[in-house]
């Protein structure tokens, strides 16, 4: 023990299947995204040994065919949840009214500007969607999508916004880099639009 | 982004294509796929008729042609009138580049916007996938994001809850059927100068919430004094903190206030018997 009293923190030693089952339990009675950083500090670990075992976990899980659970890596940390393909049974059994509504178009192209352009002001916002969007930036305040991150320094020093581990979280995505360019999406866009025309074509010769 | 289905595409002018456009550009994207036009090279006039008969459109169905809209009427207005004018005699620079382009601008927007419209479909294809998994106490919190309130802060949520949880301490009176309806006897104005001299007294520890109110508890006396806490909150005589979840509330003399006041605070707030009648009227004065 004399060793261990040099040290600030108790320097147990885990093995990978003692943290594993550990995290496991965490896993299962934390409410949100569990981060490897916050465990790796209070069980005085380095934050990669932790992150490796949460990824064998979610790994591990992936390959029980049997469990109706799974590891979603989400909004910067790990966090447990139903398997997909139970959606729809799940959500009668929980009896829980079905949430709030999905976001409208609005909202969603403005939310899209946000996450690209962040830290970004209304009037940056408006310029792109070439309409107002009070409305739509208040309501995605409301629901913690998007928060006030500063002023710009220009005259007026207007708002800045920027998105939340909410929005993260909203969309199941673990960080933000999980974006993809958006020079991507212009070409996907393209190829859409000319299927979308196709498609049409088809239907209207039908 | 739904299209309604074109009739005969010799026509000149679109049919009445009535879908709902997210704004302006939104319309100008749609004409410009409709009539499979290139966006780096965009015919302005042509686009200029079809925007302006979509206009025309919206106006013959009585719908109210937003502003927006009519901006960008404008837009294309000028840029074509840019087109038309003659251009100044062209200095070809070296790497044979002519001069701008007036729909230079126009077309970066339409380009921008285009890519955050396309990622608008991945956005909701994502929500719809979170939406068929289920985390730890979703059915508590439902979908409700909400940010725990930060250290030292709290929300007026729990000003509220604090006056609830004592008025149900305080429960019925027990007199139901019967009231004597009387005159009443505090006013706004003196449970305002009762409770700021209280909280005066107990200097910069405040006071904390309960004992704002004297007991045996009243409903009315209650109420009067919870107003008028809010209303010396409102004046920022005095601040309110909460330390931490579910602790406390402490009420205090708002420090930036009583620095700008103290002059004038010092006769009536220092006075050594704080009780009397002297003060008391002056107290009263200062919240007429």
């Amino acid at each position: 023990m004399a060793a261990t009293e040099a040290r600030q923190e108790e320097p147990r030693v885990y093995t990978l299947e003692a943290l594993i089952a550990l995290l496991e339990g965490y896993l299962f009675v934390a409410i949100e995204p569990v981060t490897p950083a916050d465990v790796a500090k209070v069980l005085g670990l380095a934050a990669v040994e932790v992150e490796e075992a949460l990824e064998d976990l979610v790994n591990l899980y992936a390959r029980r065919s049997k469990s109706g659970l799974q590891i979603m890596r989400i909004a910067g940390g790990y966090q447990i949840a139903t398997k997909p393909e139970l959606a729809q049974d799940i959500g009668k059994l929980l009896a829980a009214p079905a949430g709030k509504a999905r976001l409208s178009k609005p909202a969603l192209e403005t939310l899209a500007i946000v996450a690209y352009q962040q830290p970004v002001t209304v009037a940056e916002m408006e310029a792109v969607r070439g309409v107002s969007v009070d409305g739509v930036v208040k309501t995605l305040l409301d629901r913690r999508l998007i928060r006030e991150d500063g002023r710009k320094a220009v005259p007026g020093r207007p708002i800045l916004y920027a998105t939340t581990p909410e929005f993260l979280h909203y969309f199941g995505l673990s960080s933000l880099e999980d974006l993809p360019p958006l020079e991507d999406i212009a070409v996907a866009e393209a190829e859409k639009a000319q299927e979308h025309d196709a498609l049409q074509a088809v239907g209207l010769e039908e | 982004m739904p299209v309604a289905p074109t009739a005969a595409p010799v026509a000149a002018i679109p049919p009445l294509t009535l879908t709902a456009f997210e704004g302006p550009l939104d319309l100008l994207l749609h004409l410009i796929r409709e009539h499979k036009i290139d966006i780096a090279d965009i015919p302005i006039l042509q686009v200029t008729e079809h925007y302006l008969a979509h206009l025309r459109a919206m106006e013959a169905m009585n719908l109210t042609v937003a502003g927006e809209f009519l901006v960008m009427a404008a837009t294309l207005l000028e840029i074509k009138s840019r087109l038309l004018l003659p251009k100044p005699p062209k200095e070809v620079g070296e790497d044979g580049e002519e001069g701008e382009d007036p729909r230079e601008e126009l077309v970066q927007r339409l380009l921008d916007y285009q890519r955050y419209k396309a990622f608008v479909a991945t956005l909701a294809t994502w929500e719809g996938d979170r939406r068929q998994v289920f985390f730890r106490g979703q059915a508590a919190y439902g979908d409700l994001y909400e940010l725990p309130v930060p250290y030292g802060e709290f929300s007026s949520a729990s000003l509220v809850k604090a006056l609830m949880r004592l008025l149900t301490e305080m429960g019925s009176d027990g007199t139901a059927g019967t009231a004597h309806v009387g005159r009443a006897k505090v006013t706004l104005r003196l449970a305002m100068a009762t409770l700021w001299r209280k909280i005066q007294r107990a200097g910069s520890e405040g006071i904390i919430f309960d004992e704002c109110f004297e007991r045996p508890l009243v409903r009315f006396d209650v109420i009067m004094t919870f107003l008028a806490l809010l209303e010396l909150l409102r004046q920022a005589r005095i601040s309110a903190i909460q330390e931490e979840m579910l602790g406390e509330i402490r009420l205090a003399v708002d420090v930036q206030k009583a620095e700008d006041e103290t002059g004038e605070e010092d006769s009536a707030g220092t006075d050594g018997d704080a009780e009397s009648a002297e003060s008391e009227e002056e107290a009263l004065e200062e919240f007429e």
